[in-house]
């Protein structure tokens, strides 16, 4: 601890602060992903000391997750593939002029899920980073598909039209070099569709670009964004749903600690959840209810926490953006392994410590100035709405320097506007898109793995994690076809 | 102070004013000579630019140029990664770029543009202009995009300024395997064919070219492809695997908390950092062939119709970059294996390449990994 | 057949997705057996089939769905909203045509020195001022103020903030 405070100097806490702002300011854009700003800071912190870099790196990164919430409650938009639940409740809470509430909720409960991250990322980074060494291609493969299965619950009306939206995702994640074997899939001789496509201008443009075809399309031109007025709400009154939240960050902290699954499965898996436990919501879920806030943004947040485990022990990022904080450590020297948190004390140290900084920073900034930023997003959507669309543009060819995402994007979108006016929810084909190649790999590598094994199907499935999921999922898949259905809504009638 | 900014609003504007009757005059230079010749359409819009720029750096600085025939580089530069930010490659590139913008005098600014192992960021370079103001850190991919048939692109489409280095590949097992030898565990895949598994980190990639070498040199492994290098050792760790071949640069950490054992490393020698692991061919000498030449390999080129001139700037620059301290450092600490000091002159580095495209392509061939076959794109098997 | 009734958008989607899963089937097969590797269960096309067999599953749930809405008599759910399809494809055609100018124009980099920020106008910051100046016209908006400051705003900022600030390529 005393080591800890030691590294806090003034710089050291502006840095982080900065790095907070600017976070806030990327996340909430629709367009701008953390993911590109922790990029850029690879190359403007390469000079730098390495606890400067760590400083600005946590402040985006902390701060970058949770305003990826701020324009999915704001204007329908998420920030990022793992803010995509939160505008399922938050959305539907700010078109009835609860903004403010949507936001304080999300910023408190962020709050709690990145602190509860980082705590575990302190003290249990150990037993935490055993799981992913114990999880077996299988067992991806079966989050993957349990991820995807409750999805369809959680975001349609219509079961079938959930899938089949994760469905499209799953083939859109095919285009490409595939990951085993190399060859080319579905890229038609384009030859842009050979490095696969990227969640930014799918996310950008099924959330940001269809949000502006719709409201053209509605004819909601002159309405303003929303009126947002400031309403008082007790922080006993907020609180109140702390059981929840520790519930579901221990769901995001143990998803983010497994490579590959991230901040996404674990908010709709926690959504889910929420869905199950809280009989009676202070909404009815999907037309703002706080606990939906509560659940996606409690877990994502806690993500990083956990995704930070594999990173540090293990030197497997668990997410996009630790990939990209993995390259600052060695380009500054630092070798994550399983000796890093002994051997390099201080930075770990400054990671916490950074951590920890930017999650206050996002307290203040949630708390007083996002309240305020939102009245800048609430000009009257016929200036909103051609902006998007030019940082919709920017944000999707920054992602990898190609025009040809930019086209991408603008495909999407037309897509996501298509799928809105049949009511297929956008929300299944993002996750699909993300898990698709996970899914894939998983699944043959699995069976290439077991080949060997005398009893095959014994050396895919006699582990006692794979049982469990593979109980799991086989449940939430029956449990949604109508007969089934039927029956256990008689039963319990 | 608003005054101030109304000066500078209006002066702005009025600058762009003039920015687009540039722009409408070069337009018309391209549409005239749109079909024909979009080479030297492009050439000229790339004249003009730099002759827009020549007129707006006029008052700054005008006579550095005189000191050599060319006077490159009087722009920034811009160096490519076709990887996404994180990777190996990346990490080497940018530290080279920071040597390399001392040398030159220029900044340069790191692009990642990833994708396609590598061959998306390959061809935006090669589509560029030949000036020399486009660099590309490749890794050993760019020898078999052509029998991977991943791309049309080959080393022969690029001037290899330099090769960087290579980055070791090591055998390993788990702490709790049964294998303490490289020759326990080449025993126990002779005994049982097939039934040994080897992960390793991608399809093409370096790990699984050096599995293929164990299938001809006689030892039938079963191999799964992994995500990447990482992943590949963590199956290894949670004993689903029996062993992989990581990189020694990602491996240090895990040697000293002693999760793994190293059986040898994969050259003909030992490596200086870690003088206890074997060369693999103290075990097995008739590997001498495949061993000999580095399975990473990391280069900068250039598009290969860049002026010599400029080549030859370039070469200078990062042979003197490479030899920099802060470099030298950097590469010892990765434990990486310098190529540019093994291979320097012209002929050297033609006829590395040549060699390693040939082997390499011809394992996949033969292995039924690579579609098509290498002697299509004139690519020799080497008798040896 | 009284129950084909083929205006019913779950029946529309129903064929629509099986037309597009048995393309799929059709496809993984294909390339099956084309390609050089035979071995099933690590065939890059083993996943094409499976998600082309399950969205035929989905398909027919959601054609059966469909058969029993128009059985029941129960009509496509229709917003109340009005329906602008017009706009839609015009602001599509300015896109496309804000896409194509970014892809085509090739504008020469102006750099110029203003106090200590360097600024460069090329094709990005030209067409996207124009951009939004259509697209704010077309979507009603008549404040000229607005109307000549948000697009230069924009353009400005991005600019300044990426290129210039952060060494990111605009399009």
């Amino acid at each position: 601890m005393a080591e800890m405070l030691s590294i806090m100097d003034p710089r050291f806490i502006i840095l982080v602060f900065v790095g907070s702002v600017a976070g806030l300011f990327v996340g909430s854009i629709p367009g701008l992903s953390v993911s590109m700003a922790t990029a850029l800071l690879v190359s403007i912190t390469y000079t730098w000391e390495t606890t400067d870099a760590l400083a600005m790196i946590m402040g985006v990164y902390v701060v970058g997750v949770f305003s990826g919430a701020v324009s999915a409650i704001l204007i329908n938009i998420p920030g990022a593939p793992s803010s995509v639940v939160t505008t399922l409740d938050g959305y539907p809470l700010s078109k009835k002029g609860e903004a403010y509430k949507a936001l304080y909720y999300a910023t408190i409960y962020s709050f709690i899920g990145s602190v509860f991250g980082l705590v575990c990322l302190w003290l249990l980074a150990k037993p935490v980073s055993q799981i992913a060494i114990k999880f077996r291609p299988m067992d991806y493969f079966l989050l993957a598909l349990f991820g995807l299965a409750t999805v369809g619950s959680v975001t349609a009306k219509n079961y079938s039209r959930g899938l089949i939206s994760a469905a499209i995702g799953l083939i859109i994640s095919m285009i490409g070099l595939d990951p085993l074997v190399g060859t080319q899939r579905l890229t038609f001789g384009i030859d842009g569709l050979k490095s696969g496509i990227n969640t930014v201008p799918a996310l950008v443009g099924l959330f940001g670009f269809a949000e502006v075809l719709s409201v053209v399309y509605d004819g909601q031109l002159k309405a303003t964004v929303l009126t947002m007025e400031k309403q008082k709400i007790s922080l006993k009154e907020a609180l109140k749903h702390w059981k929840l939240s520790l519930y579901t960050s221990t769901i995001g902290l143990v998803i983010g600690a497994l490579p590959g699954a991230g901040g996404p499965v674990a908010a709709f898996l926690s959504y889910n959840e929420a869905k199950r436990i809280v009989k009676k919501p202070s909404a009815p879920f999907g037309e703002g209810a706080v606990e939906g806030i509560v659940a996606s943004e409690s877990s994502n947040n806690a993500c990083i926490g956990g995704a930070l485990i594999p990173m540090l022990t293990l030197a497997v990022p668990g997410d996009a953006v630790t990939a990209i904080i993995l390259s600052v450590f060695y380009v500054h020297g630092l070798k994550p392994g399983p000796m890093f948190i002994r051997e390099s004390m201080s930075s770990f140290h400054a990671i916490l410590a950074g951590g920890f900084l930017a999650c206050v920073a996002m307290l203040f900034l949630g708390l007083l100035v996002a309240p305020r930023i939102s009245k800048l997003i609430s000009v009257p959507k016929n200036i909103l709405l051609p902006v998007v669309t030019v940082l919709c543009v920017v944000g999707s060819f920054a992602c990898n320097n190609r025009l040809f995402d930019v086209a991408l994007m603008f495909l999407f979108g037309l897509l996501g506007f298509l799928m809105r006016r049949r009511g297929y929810p956008g929300a299944p084909l993002v996750l699909a898109l993300v898990l698709g190649q996970t899914m894939d790999s998983n699944f043959r590598r699995a069976v290439s793995l077991a080949s060997v094994a005398d009893n095959q199907i014994l050396a895919m499935f006699g582990h006692p994690i794979t049982i469990v999921l593979l109980i799991c999922t086989l449940a939430v898949l029956l449990g949604n076809v109508p007969g089934v259905k039927k029956v256990l809504a008689k039963r319990s009638a | 102070m608003k005054k101030k900014l109304a000066i500078i609003l209006s002066a702005v504007m009025a600058l762009s004013m003039t920015a687009c009757s540039v722009s409408t005059s070069s337009k018309t230079t391209e549409t005239t000579a749109a079909e024909t010749t979009a080479a030297a359409a492009e050439a000229e819009t790339e004249a003009a630019e730099t002759e827009a720029e020549a007129e707006e750096t006029e008052t700054e600085a005008e006579t550095e140029a005189a000191e050599s025939e060319t006077d490159y580089p009087n722009k920034p530069i811009n160096m490519i990664i076709p990887y996404a930010a994180g990777g190996t490659t990346d990490v080497y590139g940018r530290t080279l770029a920071a040597q390399l913008e001392k040398e030159l005098g220029q900044s340069i600014t790191v692009t990642n543009q990833g994708g396609a192992s590598g061959s998306i960021g390959s061809q935006y370079v090669k589509d560029q202009a030949s000036d020399g103001y486009t660099l590309l850190v490749c890794a050993e991919t760019m020898g078999t995009y052509r029998v991977m048939d991943t791309a049309d692109l080959g080393y022969d489409d690029f001037t290899v300024i330099s090769p960087l280095v290579g980055d070791p590949k090591v055998i390993v097992v788990g702490k709790d395997s049964p294998y303490d030898t490289l020759e326990d565990l080449l025993n126990a895949i002779s005994e049982n064919p097939g039934k040994i598994t080897m992960a390793h980190s991608g399809p093409g990639g370096s790990g699984h070219n050096q599995g293929l070498v164990l299938g001809a040199l006689g030892y039938d492994v079963a191999m799964t492809s992994f995500d990447s290098g990482n992943a590949a050792l963590l199956g290894v760790i949670g004993g689903q695997v029996d062993f992989t071949n990581p990189n020694i640069s990602t491996l240090g950490s895990y040697i000293e908390s002693g999760e793994v054992k190293c059986l040898a490393v994969f050259a003909s020698e030992r490596m200086e950092a870690y003088p206890d692991i074997p060369a693999f061919t103290e075990t097995v000498p008739e590997a001498e062939k495949y061993v000999n030449i580095p399975y990473t390999v990391l280069s900068l080129l250039v598009n290969n119709d860049v002026p010599q001139e400029v080549v030859d700037v370039l070469k200078e620059a990062t042979a003197n970059a490479l030899a920099s301290d802060e470099w030298t450092q950097f590469a010892t600490d990765n434990c990486a294996d310098k190529l540019y000091e093994k291979y320097t002159t012209d002929e050297e580095i033609q006829d590395f390449y040549d060699r390693w495209q040939s082997i390499v392509c011809w394992l996949q061939y033969d292995n039924g990994v690579a579609p098509n076959n290498p002697e299509d794109y004139g690519i020799a098997r080497i008798e040896e | 057949m009284k129950s084909m009734d083929l205006s019913n958008h779950s029946i529309q989607e129903g064929i629509f997705f099986l037309f597009l899963s048995a393309c799929l089937f059709w496809y993984g097969m294909d390339s099956y057996s084309n390609s050089f590797n035979k071995d099933w269960s690590q065939s890059p096309y083993l996943f094409p089939v499976l998600v082309s067999l399950l969205m035929a599953v989905l398909a027919v749930s959601l054609f059966y769905q469909g058969v029993k809405q128009t059985k029941d008599g129960v009509e496509n759910e229709s917003s109340s909203t009005k329906k602008c399809t017009v706009q839609v494809l015009v602001v599509l055609g300015i896109t496309l045509l804000y896409y194509v100018a970014l892809a085509v124009l090739k504008i020469p980099y102006v750099t110029f020195g203003i106090l200590a920020w360097s600024l460069t106008i090329s094709n990005f910051e030209i067409v996207t001022v124009v951009f939004l100046f259509a697209m704010m016209f077309y979507l009603g908006v008549r404040k000229l103020p607005i109307l000549i400051l948000v697009p230069i705003g924009t353009s400005l900022f991005l600019s300044v903030t990426f290129r210039a600030m952060l060494h990111v390529l605009l399009p």
